[in-house]
């Protein structure tokens, strides 16, 4: 049932079958959530209104996670199980996961210049984001640039797997030190220290996101298997 | 039991003679460990030229600046640990000797740490000495470098194992090498220049960083070769 996970011809056909699906259900969720965000949701009492940037930044920095979590547990299928999706999976999902670092950073910073004064610090949150978006770089030229294909995706795959440690580094660097950003505020399984009307919004925007995500990752996919079939009837 | 120990006893010989083989090799010719140390000598130079003479800037920035050489000098001997063990087909016999490549990967860290880093660690009393700061400082600076390059050995055979079968981006394996860095340089930076109180918590974090680093360094080292290997 659930093997269009992890193989690349039966992915092909969900994914052309669900692409219309997913396409339109981003589009409504894209347009719903920034409706709500922008409009409908009141402005914070302190930041006024440069809060609405919270609902891009947030959701992209989860995404950013993510999607290296994503790569490791397929990195892992890749090395231990050879299972070649993981290789096309991990080719194919790192610009993606390099483009929501960068959103992340950029928002991340427009909205540092009004509340704490300064584009950018060399605080512990943001370095680790921005290692993490080295590492997504890294990958991509390790998948480019070697002679035998083959070679470059398993070392880029082992490299995935190096870099996961940076994953809890970057969840937890607000706890371990002191850090300017602030801790998290949303993850609280008990009481959320934020309030419900920009709660609302919030998730609204983070599930369009996780949509849109699906169905970028759908597209390149498939690009990257066609370039293989392509590679092979030569 | 006898067999066992009989074993162990081939199993250390052959390791042992792995690594005299390629120290024996870094010896006939000293020449590349002379120019890593002049390197190192050369690039403080031109930190204190871009600084300038004075004393009291030198004693904030040096140590810093010390530990970021080290990484560098670890960075230029990337390409040169393990390829010419590759290209002339040194890992192919080893294949068949039935030694797995973790236990090579073992001997490599061992003798790469005596040839690259170790005359930089024999090094950096007298250097500390030039610089004049105080001795605590001179005692830290040695016991963290101590523990740190061998971390920094593991990582640069890491990188130059996953470099092994590219021939065309030679500055890759850098590039690797440098993010992984980042932990041991805050670490024993942080060692250092902090309070003494936060020197020994600081220091164990270091040292569980480096047995990390030698429980799974050769793990992945002896992969990155195997992939090599297969064409």
């Amino acid at each position: 049932m659930f093997s269009f996970l992890y193989n690349p011809g039966k992915f092909f056909i969900a994914a052309e079958k669900s692409h219309n699906y997913i396409k339109m259900t981003a589009i409504y969720l894209m347009i719903i959530g920034i409706l709500y965000a922008l409009v409908f949701s009141p402005d914070d009492y302190q930041q006024g209104f440069t809060v609405k940037i919270m609902f891009i930044h947030v959701p992209a920095a989860w995404l950013a996670m993510f999607t290296y979590a994503l790569m490791t547990i397929y990195g892992i299928l890749a090395l231990s199980f050879k299972i070649t999706f993981g290789y096309i999976f991990i080719k194919a999902v790192a610009p993606i996961g390099l483009i929501f670092t960068l959103m992340c950073l950029i928002t991340g910073s427009i909205w540092g210049k009004p509340m704490w004064g300064t584009w950018w610090v060399w605080d512990a949150r943001l370095t680790s984001v921005l290692i993490l978006g080295i590492f997504y770089i890294i990958i991509m030229i390790l998948n480019r640039s070697f002679d035998d294909i083959e070679n470059g995706e398993k070392i880029s795959t082992i490299f995935v797997l190096l870099g996961s440690i940076n994953l809890p580094i970057i969840k937890f660097s607000v706890d371990w030190w002191n850090t300017l950003h602030q801790p998290a505020s949303i993850s609280k399984l008990a009481s959320p220290s934020i309030e419900i009307s920009l709660l609302l919004p919030l998730i609204v925007m983070t599930i369009a996101f996780k949509v849109l995500f699906l169905f970028l990752i759908s597209l390149r996919v498939r690009a990257e298997i066609n370039i293989r079939k392509q590679i092979l009837k030569e | 039991m006898s067999q066992i120990n009989k074993n162990l006893f081939i199993f250390f010989k052959s390791i042992l003679s792995i690594s005299f083989r390629d120290i024996k090799i870094q010896f006939r010719n000293m020449s590349y460990i002379y120019s890593i140390m002049i390197f190192f000598i050369m690039i403080i130079l031109i930190f204190i030229f871009a600084i300038g003479p004075d004393e009291e800037q030198l004693k904030v920035y040096l140590i810093p600046i010390l530990w970021s050489i080290l990484i560098l000098c670890s960075c230029i001997s990337i390409n040169n640990l393990l390829k010419d063990d590759y290209l002339d087909g040194n890992f192919g016999i080893y294949q068949f000797t039935g030694i797995s490549f973790e236990l090579i990967a073992i001997s490599k860290i061992f003798t790469s740490w005596i040839l690259y880093q170790l005359p930089i660690l024999i090094l950096m009393p007298f250097i500390a000495f030039i610089i004049e700061i105080n001795e605590t400082k001179i005692f830290h600076l040695i016991i963290t470098i101590a523990i740190g390059s061998p971390i920094l050995t593991v990582f640069t055979l890491i990188s130059s194992a996953m470099m092994l079968t590219n021939s065309k981006n030679l500055i890759l394996g850098s590039i690797i090498m440098i993010p992984l860095c980042i932990p041991v340089i805050i670490f024993s930076i942080g060692a250092i220049t902090n309070d003494q109180e936060l020197f020994t918590a600081q220091i164990n974090i270091l040292l569980s960083i480096f047995f990390a680093s030698l429980a799974i360094g050769p793990w992945v080292i002896s992969g990155c070769i195997k992939i090599a290997l297969k064409n």
